[in-house]
């Protein structure tokens, strides 16, 4: 840990509480606290747009349009760039930005995704050029407080859904190279529903009391005693690419729970695991060209696979980084302490291959709720019915069931959460997509699956009842 | 949003056909009621009665047939269609929700050009009322819908293109690429087929991964089912109800449709009124409904002045060939069928014979070649020996050959055959012409050709023609009120809010698989109706 790194906890954050018990608003603050929570999940991980059918069959006609589906054209990667714009374009991934501000493909960086809380919902705004409705208009010291304060051009405080409690860490150069980048968008004339929050939620300088507890503001400061690679690691991680925000629990006032950094967090249903270089609950075991396979192109071949919002991290954000700003990332997460979960196993050294079940289940009759039958019929013609996956370690390959970190994980919520809404995954080596079941499957089914997985091929403790997966399908992809 | 009981538009079948109708209509804003007579089955269920079934060969057993909405089956024959003619019209489709391409091989063929004018051209059959160019750009969009991956522009398949496939063809199979290699050198040609099935991730369905079972079931969803458009006909709001069994269609005095009327599983009738109707039900079902829907001022059934409904009945009726070539092939690596011969498919000898297409068989054949060595009496380590090498070896090619629009082959509601529900049984006569058997001979002596290439052993022709499930011409289309059905938009000449979509219409059968035409007419239906409610 960094003196850096510690700046951003509430170091004394009973202290810090005692205080607001004083100005009475510590119910106010801790409300304020878990909304923060929900944005900030939210933040993490855009939904995809979804593509509408009529716009398929109007392509379709209009005689112009050959390919659909396509990535979106990156805007401004155009030939002739200059070398700022260019390198704003790669810190503009570096920190996910397109995560939450493009919804529609068709309309990249106009902003308009829908961030539901229990507060009401927050739109995320247009910040392509367009001097009306994006940030056209604003200088760049406008968009230097607001990545570094979390400060909107009329003074406002910024809903910290916006991560400004790390892009503060990003240097002046590099936040104007973003600045710069986003200038070369098309601007697009396309003004986001208005937030609909309720109050005091609707109060934006309420925020000062989220910054007193999760905020401290101030660029990066190497430290001098470790290496180059380190330092940029950490610059990244702690900085634009904000893992944290996922990968750490939150304390009882919502903040980033320092002793317990990147031990993994649950929110909205999907485990973020912990990403600390314990061998067992983290990912110590991994060697550090895995690790930058599984950011480069979601697959960690015989471990993992990205899926939910990590596989649209990979996706839109760390697929396009350098082999150098990779490895620097890998060197500064091998530094993070291991801290223990309580596995007594890597998550990926569980299960084995199925060896009787297909012959058992032939001229069974159909039961609507049979874990093994319902594998046998869902799963096992890509993953095979041994759970041993298909294409071993290609590119777009089916993985194996067994050896994987989501089955071996300790609780089986990104199972569950994979088998309701699939898998999708887009990077320069394979279009991955795993079909949604949650339309084709009751709660009941997706249980038994879960739980015939787990344990067949799996953490055979980790199980799910009917009720935490009708939870889990109401939560957003 | 649609009631139960009425509707703007009242669409009788859920297959590939009324899926898109009432998809297109539903995302138009209009209120949709679709009308399916049979269950609804899960994939996963389809997947283990497949899995279960002794009858891997027969495609219909993991759909049974129910009693209400039966359809035909044949391991052990059901006996729904009653069999009248000289030729058995064997045909297998399906009654559920999603319709027959639950099964199907996924070709995605366009016709050709010249299929638009057989009579103007050749002198044989009957012509469209409009020429190829308009359905282009309604193939292009259905091409789009199904998701169909295709070769490449270089790759010429005689039907002009606007733009190339949404996706790009998968690779084809060792098998598939020798076959095309060695044919193709010797002045065949050997394509790649257009298929409706995803190369790539396609609109939320997975890539072919190979599991050689297209038929009877994709078990992953890679290959287009018309459950595809019949889900997303719902969820843009259509109001799906299956075991809903249409059995009558009501006119008023001036022709215009009222309603139609459906039995559920039960036997209770409910009748349900729209502003425009589309029948759906396939090239048997359509005319069945149309003709049993007698009243007094339409005494011949409904749209049948002309007395074309339920005439004109055609198929491709196939050939086929089974060889040991002289060298390892390993058919069953893909999809079930990749490639097809496609020079036969036009030429001045459709004046005197018909088109036809080849294609080769891309299954496994294990089964069958083990069946065999079982009968010869093989056992132990020679009969793994030997299934080995003639599974590798063997070599199966079929055959579609154009059949032409002839009024005496034709389906008719059975007078003295009924199904659970007191609804008449299709009654069939049909039989197969010189125009077709002199093609056929051949297509015996091209088989014997190919074979030799392949220093076959064994060859097996199979010269009794199959039925391909195609079910054409039964409410054929013309600009002739005198003698078609339906008119160029595909609306009923007698009824002007009455539609069919459906290969019925087609007034060429062609030698290609006909489900991408019917999704292209389907879809100009539709276009025509948004413009009509």
């Amino acid at each position: 840990m960094t003196k850096n790194i510690s700046r951003v906890q509430p170091a004394n954050s009973l202290v810090q509480h005692a205080r607001l018990r004083r100005f009475g608003v510590a119910k106010l603050a801790v409300a304020f606290a878990l909304f923060a929570l929900y944005v900030a999940w939210h933040e993490a991980h855009g939904p995809g747009a979804p593509r509408t059918d009529e716009s398929l069959i109007t392509q379709a006609r209009a005689d112009d349009i050959s390919q659909l589906a396509q990535t979106t054209p990156t805007p401004a990667a155009a030939a002739g760039a200059s070398d700022l714009v260019k390198r704003g374009e790669y810190l503009t991934r570096a920190g996910d930005c397109a995560a939450c501000h493009t919804v529609d493909k068709a309309r990249p960086f106009a902003g308009g995704l829908l961030i539901n809380t229990p507060f009401g919902t927050i739109v995320t705004p247009n910040i392509t050029p367009d001097p009306g409705t994006g940030i056209g208009r604003w200088s760049d010291a406008d968009f230097l407080r607001a990545m570094h304060e979390g400060i909107g051009k009329g003074g406002e405080r910024l809903y910290p859904a916006f991560p400004y409690a790390e892009y503060t860490k990003v240097t002046d150069r590099d936040v104007l190279a973003i600045r710069a980048y986003l200038n070369t968008l098309t601007p697009i004339h396309f003004t986001p529903p208005p937030n609909t929050l309720k109050f005091p939620f609707n109060q934006r300088w309420l925020m000062v009391f989220w910054n007193m507890f999760n905020f401290d503001e101030g660029r990066f400061v190497p430290d001098s005693k470790q290496s180059a690679e380190w330092n940029r690691g950490a610059y990244l991680v702690e900085g634009l690419a904000h893992c944290a925000e996922c990968h750490t629990p939150r304390n009882f006032t919502q903040g980033l729970k320092a002793s317990s950094r990147f031990s993994g967090a649950l929110q909205a249903g999907w485990h973020a695991y912990n990403i600390t270089s314990d061998k067992n609950s983290g990912v110590g075991n991994w060697s550090d060209n895995e690790l930058v396979s599984y950011l480069s192109t979601g697959v960690a071949s015989g471990r993992a696979n990205a899926a939910g919002p990590m596989a649209n991290v990979v996706t839109n954000s760390t697929q396009y980084l350098t082999r150098e700003d990779l490895d620097s990332i890998v060197t500064y997460l091998r530094a993070v302490p291991p801290i223990s979960g309580g596995e007594t196993r890597p998550r990926d050294q569980w299960g084995n291959p199925a060896n009787d079940d297909v012959t058992a289940l032939r001229g069974m009759t159909i039961n609507a709720v049979n874990g093994a039958q319902l594998f046998i019929a869902n799963c096992a013609s890509c993953h095979s019915w041994t759970g041993q996956g298909v294409g071993a370690s290609a590119p777009g390959a089916y993985p194996s069931l067994i050896h994987n970190s989501t089955v071996g994980a300790s609780d089986a919520n990104n199972l569950t959460k994979v088998i309701l809404h699939g898998v999708n995954r887009t990077t320069k080596q394979a279009d991955v997509l795993m079909p949604a079941f949650g339309a084709q499957l009751s709660d009941e089914q997706v249980a038994a699956i879960t739980n015939y997985v787990t344990k067949q091929f799996g953490n055979p403790q980790s199980t799910i009842t009917v009720d935490q997966v009708a939870k889990l399908r109401k939560w957003p992809r | 949003m649609a009631n139960s009981n009425s509707a703007d538009v009242v669409v009788v079948g859920s297959g590939v056909a009324g899926g898109l109708v009432a998809h297109q209509m539903a995302l138009a804003g209009a209120s949709v009621i679709l009308l399916e007579a049979g269950p609804r089955i899960p994939r996963w269920q389809i997947v283990e009665n497949f899995r279960n079934s002794p009858a891997k060969s027969d495609f219909v057993t993991p759909y049974p047939s129910t009693p209400y909405a039966p359809h035909p089956e044949y391991t052990p024959a059901n006996n729904y269609l009653i069999q009248k003619g000289d030729y058995p019209y064997n045909s297998q489709y399906l009654r559920l929700v999603g319709g027959t391409t639950w099964h199907w091989a996924a070709a995605a063929w366009r016709l050709l050009p010249s299929d638009f004018q057989l009579h103007k051209l050749y002198g044989v059959g009957r012509d469209w009322p409009y020429p190829y160019e308009t359905l282009k750009p309604w193939y292009t969009a259905a091409e789009v819908q199904l998701g169909v991956s295709g070769p490449d522009t270089s790759v010429d398949l005689g039907s002009p293109r606007s733009k190339p496939y949404p996706m790009s063809q998968l690779p084809l199979s060792y098998m598939d690429q020798r076959f095309s290699d060695v044919l193709n050198a010797q002045g065949f040609k050997v394509v790649p087929e257009p298929v409706a099935r995803n190369s790539r991730p396609y609109d939320a369905r997975p890539t072919c991964c190979g599991n050689n079972n297209c038929m009877p079931i994709c078990p992953i969803g890679a290959m287009y089912n018309g459950i595809t458009h019949a889900e997303k006909a719902e969820q843009a709001g259509a109001k799906l109800i299956p075991q809903a069994v249409v059995y009558r269609v009501e006119a008023d005095n001036t022709g215009r449709i009222t309603a139609v009327h459906y039995k559920d599983p039960n036997g209770n009738s409910t009748r349900v009124t729209g502003k425009l109707f589309v029948l759906a039900a396939n090239g048997i079902e359509t005319p069945k409904l149309m003709l049993m829907s007698t009243s007094d001022k339409f005494p011949r059934g409904i749209g049948n002045s002309s007395d074309q409904v339920g005439r004109n009945l055609m198929d491709h009726p196939g050939t086929g060939v089974t060889f040991l070539a002289n060298e390892p092939l390993w058919p069953g690596r893909g999809p079930m069928e990749m490639t097809s011969v496609v020079n036969f498919r036009d030429g001045a000898f459709r004046a005197d014979y018909a088109a036809k297409k080849l294609h080769l068989s891309n299954g496994v054949p294990t089964m069958s070649v083990t069946a065999a060595l079982l009968k010869k009496g093989l056992t132990g380590a020679e009969l793994d020996r030997q299934i080995r090498d003639r599974a590798a070896r063997t070599l199966n090619i079929n055959s579609f050959h154009e059949h032409l629009a002839e009024p005496q082959n034709r389906v008719v509601p059975s007078a003295d055959h009924k199904d659970a529900l007191g609804i008449p049984q299709p009654e069939i006569y049909y039989s197969i012409g010189d125009y077709v058997k002199k093609s056929a001979i051949k297509t015996h002596e091209l088989y014997a050709r190919i074979a030799s290439l392949f220093g076959g052993a064994e060859v097996s022709f199979d010269d009794t023609f199959a039925p391909n499930n195609h079910i054409m011409g039964t409410t054929i289309m013309g600009g002739d009120p005198a003698d078609s059905v339906v008119d160029a938009d595909c609306r009923t000449h007698d009824h002007s809010n009455l539609f069919i979509a459906s290969s019925g219409v087609m007034p060429t059968a062609a030698s290609v698989n006909c489900t991408l035409t019917i999704a292209a007419l389907s879809l100009k239906l539709a276009d025509k109706l948004k413009h009509e409610i």
